[in-house]
C-alpha cells in the first residue's frame, strides 16, 4: 500500500525527504519559503536523496523551461492541468 | 489601448473558457459585463513577474468557488475546507496564466509568476487601464482582470502573431 506523505512548500518537502527518503517526490514549481527549482537543487546536491525521481507539475513550463529542468535533474516534467491518466502513466514510467 | 483590450479579450477568451472547462468540468462561456458586482466575491492575484511584469485577476462568489472545488477534488460540500477553497482559486488562476502565456510567447522564452494573493471583498488592481473578461459560468458570472500596460501590449502583440 503506498504512503503518501505531503508538504506546503519546498522547505519542508526537503526536511522530510532528509528524515525518511522517498520513492518518488512530485512537487509544483511556484511555492512559498522555497520554490520547486531550489528544492530539485538541494535534492541533487545531497548523495543521500539525489537518486529520488522528482516529477515537476507546472503551469509556468514551455519547451525551454522543460529542458532547464531536466538539465536540473527532473525525471519528468508535466503541464497543468493534468489528467489522471498523464499522471499516471508519468509515474509508472518513473518507477 | 480600447482597441487593442478588444483583440486581446478575445485571445484571452478562449484560453480561459478551455482551462475552466477542463478544470471546473463546467460550460464556460465569455459574457457582457454583470450588472452590478459579484457579491460576497472571493478573489485570487497573480503577479507576472518575467518576461515583464503585470497583474492578473479572478473573481467568482463563494458559491462558484465552492463548485469549483468540488469540481476539482472531486469530494463532497462536506469536505470543503478554507484551505481547499483557497488552493483551488489559485491552482485556477495559475493553470489560466500558465496556458496564456505558453500560447503567446515564443518556445525558448521562459517566464515566471508570483506567488497567488488572496482575498475577499473588492479586490485591488485594475486601474482603468486593465482589461476586465466577464464569462458565465453554470450562469453566473465570473470575472478575469488583467492589468499592466505592457504585459497587455505583450500579450496584444504576440497573440496578434499568431
Amino acid at each position: 500500500m503506498p504512503l503518501y506523505i505531503f508538504s506546503t512548500n519546498g522547505q519542508e518537502a526537503l526536511d522530510l525527504l532528509k528524515s525518511e527518503p522517498a520513492d518518488l517526490l512530485i512537487t509544483d514549481l511556484n511555492m512559498p519559503v522555497m520554490d520547486g527549482e531550489t528544492l530539485l537543487k538541494w535534492l541533487k546536491a545531497d548523495p543521500k536523496l539525489s537518486e529520488i525521481p522528482v516529477l515537476v507539475i507546472t503551469s509556468a513550463v514551455n519547451p525551454a523551461k522543460e529542458a532547464e529542468l531536466l538539465q536540473a535533474g527532473a525525471f519528468g516534467v508535466l503541464s497543468k492541468p493534468v489528467t489522471p491518466t498523464a499522471m499516471v502513466d508519468k509515474i509508472k514510467f518513473l518507477l | 489601448m480600447d482597441e487593442i483590450k478588444e483583440d486581446l479579450r478575445l485571445g484571452i477568451n478562449k484560453t480561459v473558457c478551455d482551462v475552466l472547462k477542463k478544470m471546473a468540468l463546467m460550460d464556460v462561456v465569455p459574457s457582457e459585463a454583470p450588472a452590478g458586482d459579484v457579491p460576497d466575491s472571493n478573489w485570487v492575484s497573480l503577479a507576472v513577474l518575467h518576461p515583464i511584469q503585470g497583474e492578473f485577476i479572478l473573481k467568482m462568489s463563494t458559491e462558484m468557488t465552492k463548485k469549483v472545488t468540488q469540481a476539482i477534488f472531486g469530494v463532497p460540500e462536506s469536505a470543503l475546507t478554507e484551505p481547499l477553497l483557497k488552493d483551488s482559486m489559485a491552482e485556477l488562476l495559475n493553470t489560466i496564466v500558465g496556458r496564456l502565456m505558453n500560447s503567446v510567447l515564443p518556445e525558448e522564452q521562459t517566464f515566471r509568476l508570483g506567488l497567488p494573493v488572496q482575498g475577499q471583498g473588492k479586490c485591488p488592481g485594475g486601474d482603468n487601464t486593465a482589461l476586465n473578461c466577464y464569462f458565465l459560468m453554470d450562469n453566473e458570472s465570473i470575472s478575469l482582470i488583467v492589468s499592466g500596460e505592457t504585459l497587455l501590449q505583450m500579450l496584444f502583440q504576440l497573440l496578434n502573431l499568431l
